[in-house]
Protein backbone atom coordinates (compact mmCIF):
# COMPACT_ATOMS: atom_id res chain seq x y z
CA UNK A 1 0.00 0.00 0.00
CA UNK A 2 1.09 3.57 -0.43
CA UNK A 3 1.99 5.88 2.39
CA UNK A 4 2.07 9.61 2.59
CA UNK A 5 -0.89 10.87 4.58
CA UNK A 6 0.19 13.78 6.74
CA UNK A 7 -2.35 12.75 9.36
CA UNK A 8 -0.39 9.74 10.51
CA UNK A 9 1.19 10.48 13.87
CA UNK A 10 5.01 10.93 13.78
CA UNK A 11 5.36 7.79 15.90
CA UNK A 12 3.51 5.89 13.19
CA UNK A 13 5.77 7.39 10.54
CA UNK A 14 8.76 6.28 12.61
CA UNK A 15 7.44 2.72 12.72
CA UNK A 16 6.97 2.64 8.95
CA UNK A 17 10.50 3.95 8.49
CA UNK A 18 11.83 1.25 10.84
CA UNK A 19 10.00 -1.51 8.96
CA UNK A 20 11.32 -0.21 5.63
CA UNK A 21 14.83 -0.07 7.08
CA UNK A 22 14.56 -3.67 8.28
CA UNK A 23 13.36 -4.83 4.89
CA UNK A 24 16.35 -3.23 3.20
CA UNK A 25 18.79 -4.65 5.73
CA UNK A 26 19.50 -1.23 7.22
CA UNK A 27 19.88 -2.10 10.89
CA UNK A 28 20.93 1.50 11.68
CA UNK A 29 17.48 2.59 10.59
CA UNK A 30 15.99 0.12 13.01
CA UNK A 31 18.40 1.31 15.74
CA UNK A 32 16.85 4.79 15.54
CA UNK A 33 13.41 3.44 16.40
CA UNK A 34 14.51 1.70 19.60
CA UNK A 35 15.29 3.15 23.01
CA UNK A 36 18.44 2.01 24.84
CA UNK A 37 16.34 0.04 27.30
CA UNK A 38 13.80 -1.45 24.92
CA UNK A 39 12.10 -4.58 26.27
CA UNK A 40 10.86 -6.71 23.40
CA UNK A 41 8.49 -9.59 24.22
CA UNK A 42 8.56 -12.12 21.40
CA UNK A 43 5.62 -14.50 21.63
CA UNK A 44 5.81 -18.18 20.99
CA UNK A 45 8.05 -21.16 21.60
CA UNK A 46 10.84 -21.06 19.08
CA UNK A 47 14.46 -20.01 18.60
CA UNK A 48 13.64 -16.28 18.64
CA UNK A 49 10.88 -16.22 21.28
CA UNK A 50 11.31 -14.80 24.76
CA UNK A 51 12.09 -11.39 26.17
CA UNK A 52 14.90 -9.44 24.50
CA UNK A 53 16.28 -6.61 26.63
CA UNK A 54 18.17 -3.58 25.35
CA UNK A 55 18.83 -2.32 21.86
CA UNK A 56 21.78 -4.63 21.22
CA UNK A 57 19.83 -7.79 22.06
CA UNK A 58 16.89 -6.71 19.93
CA UNK A 59 19.05 -5.86 16.94
CA UNK A 60 20.90 -9.17 17.35
CA UNK A 61 17.73 -11.26 17.26
CA UNK A 62 16.30 -9.23 14.38
CA UNK A 63 19.54 -9.84 12.49
CA UNK A 64 19.25 -13.47 13.53
CA UNK A 65 15.91 -13.71 11.75
CA UNK A 66 17.48 -12.20 8.65
CA UNK A 67 20.29 -14.74 8.78
CA UNK A 68 17.97 -17.68 9.46
CA UNK A 69 15.85 -16.78 6.43
CA UNK A 70 18.67 -15.82 4.05
CA UNK A 71 17.38 -12.24 4.18
CA UNK A 72 13.95 -13.22 2.88
CA UNK A 73 12.17 -12.03 6.04
CA UNK A 74 10.14 -8.93 5.19
CA UNK A 75 7.60 -6.86 7.09
CA UNK A 76 4.66 -5.48 5.16
CA UNK A 77 2.63 -3.00 7.25
CA UNK A 78 -1.09 -3.18 6.49
CA UNK A 79 -2.29 -0.51 8.88
CA UNK A 80 -0.89 1.66 11.67
CA UNK A 81 -2.56 3.26 14.68
CA UNK A 82 -0.35 5.70 16.54
CA UNK A 83 -0.48 8.24 19.36
CA UNK A 84 2.04 9.98 21.60
CA UNK A 85 2.11 6.88 23.82
CA UNK A 86 1.63 3.86 21.58
CA UNK A 87 1.98 2.51 18.08
CA UNK A 88 -0.06 -0.51 17.06
CA UNK A 89 0.77 -1.95 13.68
CA UNK A 90 -0.85 -4.79 11.76
CA UNK A 91 1.62 -6.31 9.36
CA UNK A 92 2.43 -9.37 7.34
CA UNK A 93 5.66 -11.21 8.09
CA UNK A 94 6.84 -13.26 5.17
CA UNK A 95 9.96 -15.40 5.17
CA UNK A 96 11.48 -18.53 3.71
CA UNK A 97 13.81 -21.08 5.22
CA UNK A 98 15.03 -24.18 3.42
CA UNK A 99 11.92 -24.47 1.27
CA UNK A 100 9.47 -23.67 4.07
CA UNK A 101 7.39 -20.50 3.83
CA UNK A 102 6.05 -18.37 6.65
CA UNK A 103 3.21 -15.94 6.00
CA UNK A 104 1.52 -14.61 9.12
CA UNK A 105 -0.39 -11.50 10.07
CA UNK A 106 1.03 -9.88 13.17
CA UNK A 107 -0.43 -7.33 15.55
CA UNK A 108 2.44 -5.53 17.27
CA UNK A 109 2.16 -2.89 19.99
CA UNK A 110 5.07 -0.52 20.70
CA UNK A 111 5.06 1.64 23.81
CA UNK A 112 6.76 4.93 22.90
CA UNK A 113 8.78 7.36 25.01
CA UNK A 114 8.88 11.16 24.71
CA UNK A 115 11.79 10.94 22.27
CA UNK A 116 9.62 8.95 19.88
CA UNK A 117 11.47 5.71 20.50
CA UNK A 118 10.05 2.33 21.42
CA UNK A 119 10.60 1.28 25.03
CA UNK A 120 8.52 -1.90 25.03
CA UNK A 121 7.00 -4.14 22.44
CA UNK A 122 4.47 -6.93 22.63
CA UNK A 123 2.96 -8.91 19.86
CA UNK A 124 0.73 -11.70 18.65
CA UNK A 125 0.53 -13.50 15.34
CA UNK A 126 -2.63 -14.92 13.81
CA UNK A 127 -1.05 -18.37 13.58
CA UNK A 128 1.36 -19.03 16.42
CA UNK A 129 1.68 -22.72 15.56
CA UNK A 130 2.91 -21.84 12.06
CA UNK A 131 5.49 -19.42 13.43
CA UNK A 132 6.64 -21.89 16.11
CA UNK A 133 7.11 -24.56 13.44
CA UNK A 134 8.92 -22.24 11.05
CA UNK A 135 11.38 -20.95 13.66
CA UNK A 136 11.64 -24.30 15.47
CA UNK A 137 14.79 -24.88 17.50
CA UNK B 1 -0.41 2.44 4.54
CA UNK B 2 -2.95 5.14 5.20
CA UNK B 3 -2.82 7.36 8.23
CA UNK B 4 -5.44 9.41 9.96
CA UNK B 5 -6.44 10.73 13.35
CA UNK B 6 -7.08 7.69 15.50
CA UNK B 7 -7.99 9.10 18.90
CA UNK B 8 -11.30 10.75 17.91
CA UNK B 9 -12.66 8.29 15.36
CA UNK B 10 -16.28 7.02 15.78
CA UNK B 11 -14.88 3.51 16.14
CA UNK B 12 -13.10 4.72 19.30
CA UNK B 13 -16.47 5.50 20.87
CA UNK B 14 -17.92 2.18 19.70
CA UNK B 15 -14.97 0.36 21.20
CA UNK B 16 -15.35 2.27 24.46
CA UNK B 17 -18.98 1.17 24.66
CA UNK B 18 -18.03 -2.43 23.95
CA UNK B 19 -15.48 -2.35 26.77
CA UNK B 20 -18.03 -0.77 29.11
CA UNK B 21 -20.43 -3.60 28.30
CA UNK B 22 -17.68 -6.10 29.10
CA UNK B 23 -17.04 -4.25 32.36
CA UNK B 24 -20.71 -4.67 33.30
CA UNK B 25 -20.48 -8.36 32.32
CA UNK B 26 -23.24 -7.56 29.82
CA UNK B 27 -22.18 -10.05 27.18
CA UNK B 28 -25.44 -9.75 25.25
CA UNK B 29 -24.62 -6.10 24.67
CA UNK B 30 -20.96 -6.89 24.02
CA UNK B 31 -22.07 -9.32 21.32
CA UNK B 32 -23.50 -6.45 19.28
CA UNK B 33 -19.95 -5.24 18.69
CA UNK B 34 -18.76 -8.57 17.34
CA UNK B 35 -19.07 -9.70 13.73
CA UNK B 36 -20.97 -12.95 13.11
CA UNK B 37 -17.83 -14.70 11.93
CA UNK B 38 -15.30 -13.07 14.25
CA UNK B 39 -11.97 -14.83 14.72
CA UNK B 40 -10.47 -14.26 18.18
CA UNK B 41 -6.81 -15.18 18.70
CA UNK B 42 -5.84 -15.93 22.30
CA UNK B 43 -2.10 -16.33 22.58
CA UNK B 44 0.00 -18.43 24.89
CA UNK B 45 -0.10 -22.08 25.85
CA UNK B 46 -2.78 -22.32 28.49
CA UNK B 47 -6.20 -23.92 28.73
CA UNK B 48 -7.96 -21.02 27.04
CA UNK B 49 -5.34 -20.44 24.30
CA UNK B 50 -6.26 -20.81 20.68
CA UNK B 51 -8.68 -19.41 18.13
CA UNK B 52 -12.34 -18.82 18.86
CA UNK B 53 -14.50 -18.61 15.75
CA UNK B 54 -17.92 -16.98 15.63
CA UNK B 55 -19.74 -14.68 18.04
CA UNK B 56 -21.19 -17.47 20.17
CA UNK B 57 -17.80 -19.07 20.74
CA UNK B 58 -16.22 -15.75 21.70
CA UNK B 59 -18.99 -14.87 24.15
CA UNK B 60 -18.68 -18.32 25.67
CA UNK B 61 -14.94 -17.67 26.09
CA UNK B 62 -15.69 -14.39 27.91
CA UNK B 63 -18.06 -16.20 30.27
CA UNK B 64 -15.58 -19.00 30.87
CA UNK B 65 -12.81 -16.52 31.72
CA UNK B 66 -15.12 -14.80 34.18
CA UNK B 67 -16.29 -18.08 35.66
CA UNK B 68 -12.73 -19.25 36.24
CA UNK B 69 -11.83 -16.00 38.00
CA UNK B 70 -14.94 -15.70 40.12
CA UNK B 71 -15.86 -12.60 38.15
CA UNK B 72 -12.65 -10.81 39.16
CA UNK B 73 -11.10 -10.49 35.69
CA UNK B 74 -11.13 -6.77 34.97
CA UNK B 75 -9.82 -4.66 32.11
CA UNK B 76 -8.58 -1.15 32.90
CA UNK B 77 -8.39 0.84 29.67
CA UNK B 78 -5.42 3.15 29.16
CA UNK B 79 -5.89 4.20 25.54
CA UNK B 80 -8.13 3.42 22.58
CA UNK B 81 -7.01 4.00 18.99
CA UNK B 82 -9.11 3.34 15.89
CA UNK B 83 -9.66 4.15 12.27
CA UNK B 84 -12.15 2.77 9.73
CA UNK B 85 -10.33 -0.53 9.45
CA UNK B 86 -8.53 -1.32 12.69
CA UNK B 87 -8.64 -0.57 16.39
CA UNK B 88 -6.45 -1.12 19.40
CA UNK B 89 -6.89 -0.94 23.14
CA UNK B 90 -3.94 -0.61 25.48
CA UNK B 91 -4.98 -1.80 28.89
CA UNK B 92 -4.14 -3.47 32.18
CA UNK B 93 -5.74 -6.82 32.95
CA UNK B 94 -6.12 -7.81 36.59
CA UNK B 95 -7.80 -10.77 38.18
CA UNK B 96 -7.57 -13.52 40.77
CA UNK B 97 -7.89 -17.24 40.44
CA UNK B 98 -7.26 -19.95 43.06
CA UNK B 99 -5.18 -17.53 45.12
CA UNK B 100 -3.10 -16.48 42.12
CA UNK B 101 -3.09 -12.87 41.00
CA UNK B 102 -2.87 -11.65 37.43
CA UNK B 103 -1.64 -8.15 36.65
CA UNK B 104 -0.38 -7.68 33.11
CA UNK B 105 -0.36 -4.96 30.52
CA UNK B 106 -1.92 -5.87 27.23
CA UNK B 107 -2.67 -4.48 23.84
CA UNK B 108 -5.73 -5.74 22.03
CA UNK B 109 -5.83 -5.25 18.30
CA UNK B 110 -8.83 -5.82 16.07
CA UNK B 111 -10.03 -5.40 12.52
CA UNK B 112 -13.47 -3.90 11.93
CA UNK B 113 -15.99 -5.22 9.45
CA UNK B 114 -17.87 -2.73 7.24
CA UNK B 115 -20.39 -2.17 10.03
CA UNK B 116 -17.74 -1.26 12.57
CA UNK B 117 -17.92 -4.59 14.38
CA UNK B 118 -14.84 -6.56 15.45
CA UNK B 119 -14.06 -9.18 12.83
CA UNK B 120 -10.62 -10.39 13.89
CA UNK B 121 -8.93 -9.88 17.21
CA UNK B 122 -5.45 -10.29 18.63
CA UNK B 123 -4.49 -10.11 22.31
CA UNK B 124 -0.90 -9.12 23.02
CA UNK B 125 0.57 -9.25 26.51
CA UNK B 126 3.78 -8.00 28.06
CA UNK B 127 4.11 -11.15 30.16
CA UNK B 128 2.72 -14.22 28.44
CA UNK B 129 4.29 -16.58 30.97
CA UNK B 130 2.37 -14.89 33.78
CA UNK B 131 -0.84 -15.40 31.81
CA UNK B 132 0.00 -19.03 31.05
CA UNK B 133 0.71 -19.62 34.74
CA UNK B 134 -2.47 -17.84 35.77
CA UNK B 135 -4.73 -20.06 33.66
CA UNK B 136 -2.74 -23.26 34.21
Amino acid sequence: MTSGSSALHPNGQALLAAAAAYNSGDMNGLWNFLSDDIVWHMQGRHRFSGTHRGRDQVLAFMQGIKDFTASTATLEPVDVLASDKNVVVFMRLRAEHKGATLDVLRADCFVMNEQGRATEMFTLVDNQAAEDAFFAF
Amino acid sequence: VKGEAVEEHPNVERTRKALEAYGRRDFEEMGKYLSDDIVWHVGGYHQLSGDYRGRAAVLEYFKEAQARTGGTLTLETDEILANDRHGAVILRAVGERNGKKLDVRMAEGFRFDDRGRWEEYWAMANDQEAIDDFWK
